[in-house]
């Protein structure tokens, strides 16, 4: 007993050499992929397909996309980056830190426009009823939750919708900004605002107040492009699973659309 | 350097973290004087309420102002059927979140100054005399000046390097909820380091010179707990 006691510094030490060395190998293996928070829910699924195919799991990092480039630059060794939207991967494209003609568009985000004012008028399904329909909505509320345009790419899309319906004077005192799109979610979910704009992939499983799509064309497309940062036999591997049917599937599913469809 | 936006944030955060301190200073008095001279046995319990904004993540503590803002809310549907606006996104809903985000550092150098100048002087100044307030007046606010001084410095610096709570209760609104702090992080978050730079340049020497001023106090007074 007494000669066990004494050994349980060493048993102790060799334990920790052990888990440490498990750590290593395994933070080394796996491929690493930097996510646009905005995209986190999706990424998590085609995790798990991926891996249920019998493939190694790729670790997911959350985050906002302006973050990761920062920290991509600084030396953060990611394989993969999933972007939400184009300008920044470009960015990374332009100090030759991507593998040359990776990047490319994985998906195309839409906005939504949530009102918790049940008062909707409905006067048809044309193109000009829905424009008439956002302004209405617009002008009714009282406050209107975006993400910072200067920030988020959805945000910068709300403010484009807003301009191209010519209402951007009227609202210019009523924004209420949330540091990204999750955030002004949650503005209006806890009705703290009465409507923002939000991601369609968010809206999904909503049941108060009223949902009106934001047609495509009051904004510039919302594309989130992906690229690729090393060249690893498993970080290929998930990358060509990105782009591959299957996963496009799961991508249309979470509410985004394709890009160039 | 400074825009005219940063200096207008610049100038929100003071604003914020005078009007906080005042209101602290007023709260926190008659408080810490319980807690300083109290036998009551659950005062224990009030203290370590106290400091739970010391240990707590500021966004616990935004997170649960927003669900007790929203007008779904006792407190928040009741200030606005009262006033008719809405706390969240408001100046008066920053207020509120700073006064407890900052409450600890006004408590605590207060109940110290109160429990250290002990009930000694206070009952000679009744012996002569003198009426509770005019003890208060006359005798312990100058022998817990130090207190006092730390107190509300202190206030003011942290409520001037708040951002957690901001950041989910305030909606950036310019020359109402938008912060230095807060535009200091959108400067760096969309890559224009040197408009962060001049900005946090000024809190930095802002908090520094605070803080000098406090330990000069201290020093000078020969108190330090």
């Amino acid at each position: 007993m007494r000669r066990l006691v004494m050994r349980i510094p060493t048993l102790y030490g060799a334990l920790l050499l052990l888990a440490m060395n498990v750590f290593v190998q395994a933070s080394q293996a796996a491929t690493k992929v930097a996510v646009a928070s905005n995209f986190s829910k999706t990424a998590k699924q085609l995790v798990e397909v991926y891996s249920a195919q019998g493939n190694q799991k790729p670790t997911l990092l959350f985050g906002s996309s302006g973050k990761h480039v920062a920290q991509i630059i600084q030396g953060l060794n990611v394989d993969i980056l999933l972007a939400a939207d184009a300008l920044r991967p470009a960015k990374l494209e332009a100090l030759d830190m991507v593998v040359d003609g990776s990047r490319i568009s994985y998906a195309r985000g839409r906005l939504v426009f949530w009102s918790l004012q049940n008062e909707l008028i409905v006067s048809g399904h044309s193109k000009a009823d829905t424009d008439q329909q956002l302004k209405r909505l617009l002008a009714s509320s009282k406050q209107v939750a975006i993400a910072n345009p200067r920030l988020a790419p959805y945000g910068l899309a709300a403010r484009q919708a807003v301009e191209s319906l010519g209402l951007d004077q009227a609202l210019s005192r009523r924004w209420i900004m949330g540091e990204n799109i999750t955030q002004a979610f949650q503005y209006v979910k806890t009705a703290n605002v009465d409507a923002g704009f939000i991601a369609r992939s968010m809206a999904k499983d909503l049941d108060t107040g009223y949902q009106l799509l934001v047609p495509q064309d009051l904004h510039e497309p919302i594309d989130q492009q992906m690229v690729l940062l090393n060249e690893t036999i498993e970080a290929l591997k998930f990358f060509a699973f990105l782009k591959s049917p299957v996963a496009q599937a799961i991508i249309l599913e979470h509410g985004y659309d394709l890009p160039n469809d | 350097m400074i825009d005219q936006a940063d200096i207008i944030a610049l100038t929100t955060t003071l604003k914020l973290s005078a009007f906080s301190t005042g209101l602290l200073l007023v709260l926190a008095t008659p408080f810490a004087w319980w807690l300083a001279h109290s036998q009551a046995r659950f005062k224990f319990i009030i203290e370590a309420v106290i400091a739970l904004p010391l240990v707590l993540p500021p966004t616990v503590l935004g997170f649960y102002l927003l669900l007790l803002f929203s007008p779904n809310s006792f407190v928040g549907g009741l200030y606005s059927q009262l006033t008719g606006h809405a706390l969240a996104f408001s100046f008066t809903g920053l207020v509120i979140g700073s006064v407890i985000y900052s409450l600890p550092f006004v408590v605590q150098p207060l109940q110290n100054a109160f429990a250290s100048i002990g009930r000694r002087p206070l009952e000679v100044a009744a012996t002569l005399g003198a009426a509770p307030l005019d003890t208060f007046r006359t005798v312990v606010i100058p022998l817990a000046k130090p207190g006092f001084i730390t107190a509300a410095v202190l206030g003011f610096a942290h409520t001037l390097g708040e951002f957690g709570v901001v950041l989910m209760i305030g909606g950036n609104i310019p020359g109402e909820t938008r912060v230095a702090s807060i535009a200091i992080y959108d400067h760096v978050e969309s890559l224009e380091y040197a408009r962060a730079h001049s900005l946090a340049a000024v809190l930095l020497g802002l908090s520094f010179l605070m803080l000098i001023f406090v330990y000069a106090t201290n020093k000078r007074a020969g108190v330090w707990r």
